[in-house]
């Protein structure tokens, strides 16, 4: 029975609303045939230049808030994409041990071009962390002007007052290689504390490579039995 | 023709073209005052703006019908300001109604009580006719009243449900005078 009630006052009511949108129609037909067109009339120009000022302020409006609701839509899926795309490169690259190396090569490049090479902060005097070997015989006026390290290489270099250098550089990596200028260069083979030895003589420059536990070079402008001097003192550092 | 459509990109600046001198009569016609039929105006084209997603798709008599709706409620809206004896009038208006209840809908809903709809739409308060029709032939929520006329949601409740027994009224004095007259 309650039902059957409800139901009647919701027929009424559906009946009422009926009546109500009958009325609002006959409003509507009332505004236009009370409201004809009729033919235009000119607005003051003054009233024209505010509308019109009006309207492009209202249009620019428009504009950012499309813009703004295109950007709402776009980012998620464009986040999205991304993130699945930095996932199957990241897996790719897991799964694939040519790209792997590849891609580890351009970051190791990266490092070694940008990032990692510094000189130490008091760049006169070897470091406290210094890993690996020194020279121990400089000949007499020649002293730090600079040390560069990075994760494969570290190097010294050494003046003196007259302009003389020595450049000291060890190579710390197993597969990393010293390499020396000996085109039209005077080489000879020498032995550095058991170890074979390369030294090159050009233009008044000389160089010795060799291997240790290290990759060593040696590059100075000085007398040659001095530098083979300095390579034989080549000795590990002990802190 | 009066009305024509230039080919604008923009929807905002062609609705202006072809609508702000027939908004600007109608606002006149409320308020015979340039000054202030130019301030109806230019609120009306901002209410126009903030709803021009909806107006754009509609055809051009109902968008016609709703400017001059737009534009009355404003033209009105300054009235009142101007002449406060307005809004008195209405509130005395509105202190009458009471509530028609059940009997005096059974009373409205016959058969011929949508021919008298049609004449009593016309004595009804337009502010009344005008919130009908936006809900009842625009289909508006009370918000997206509450948009065009720039009332208060609330606002837009008492109104309509004001308008709908002033309607109701109108009909069923109507139905009594037929009966005893």
């Amino acid at each position: 029975m309650d039902n059957q009630k409800f139901a009647k006052a919701q027929a009424k009511e559906k009946m009422l609303d009926g009546l109500f949108e009958y009325a609002s129609i006959c409003h509507i037909e009332n505004i236009l045939s009370e409201n004809p067109i009729e033919k235009k009339i000119d607005l003051p120009p003054e009233f024209d230049r505010k509308m019109k000022k009006l309207i492009s302020k209202q249009s620019k409006q428009l504009k950012r808030l499309k813009f703004k609701q295109k950007t709402k839509k776009v980012l998620p899926r464009a986040a999205v994409f991304l993130l699945i795309l930095l996932g199957s490169f990241t897996l790719l690259v897991n799964n694939v041990e040519a790209l792997r190396v590849k891609v580890l090569n351009i970051f190791l490049n990266i490092h070694d071009q940008y990032t990692s090479f510094q000189a130490t902060k008091n760049n006169n005097t070897i470091p406290q962390n210094w890993n690996g070997y020194l020279p121990f015989y400089m000949p007499s006026g020649f002293e730090i002007s600079k040390i560069e390290q990075n994760n494969l290489m570290d190097i010294i270099y050494y003046t003196n007052h007259q302009g003389q250098s020595i450049e000291f550089s060890q190579s710390k990596g197993d597969h990393s290689d010293m390499r020396i200028d000996t085109e039209d260069a005077l080489v000879q083979n020498i032995t550095i504390n058991n170890s074979e030895a390369l030294l090159a003589e050009k233009n008044g420059l000389i160089s010795i490579v060799w291997r240790d536990e290290f990759a060593f070079c040696l590059i100075g402008n000085v007398d040659k039995s001095e530098l083979i001097k300095v390579a034989k003192n080549v000795r590990k550092y002990q802190k | 023709m009066v009305f024509f459509s230039k080919n604008n990109s923009n929807p905002f600046e062609t609705l202006y073209n072809d609508y702000a001198s027939y908004i600007y009569k109608v606002a006149y016609s409320i308020l015979k005052d340039d000054h202030l039929a130019q301030d109806a105006v230019q609120e009306t084209f901002i209410r126009i703006f903030n709803n021009l997603e909806k107006i754009n798709n509609m055809d051009r008599n109902k968008q016609r019908a709703l400017f001059v709706i737009i534009v009355r409620n404003i033209s009105i809206d300054i009235y009142r300001q101007k002449k406060k004896e307005y809004s008195i009038y209405l509130d005395q208006i509105n202190a009458n109604l009471s509530d028609p209840g059940s009997d005096i809908e059974d009373i409205v809903i016959s058969n011929e009580t949508f021919k008298m709809a049609a004449e009593k739409i016309r004595e009804l308060n337009p502010t009344y006719a005008d919130i009908l029709s936006l809900r009842y032939y625009y289909n508006y929520d009370n918000s997206e009243i509450s948009n065009i006329l720039c009332i208060t949601p609330q606002n837009v409740r008492t109104r309509l449900s004001r308008a709908k027994k002033c309607l109701i009224e109108l009909l069923s004095l109507e139905k009594e005078a037929n009966k005893y007259g």
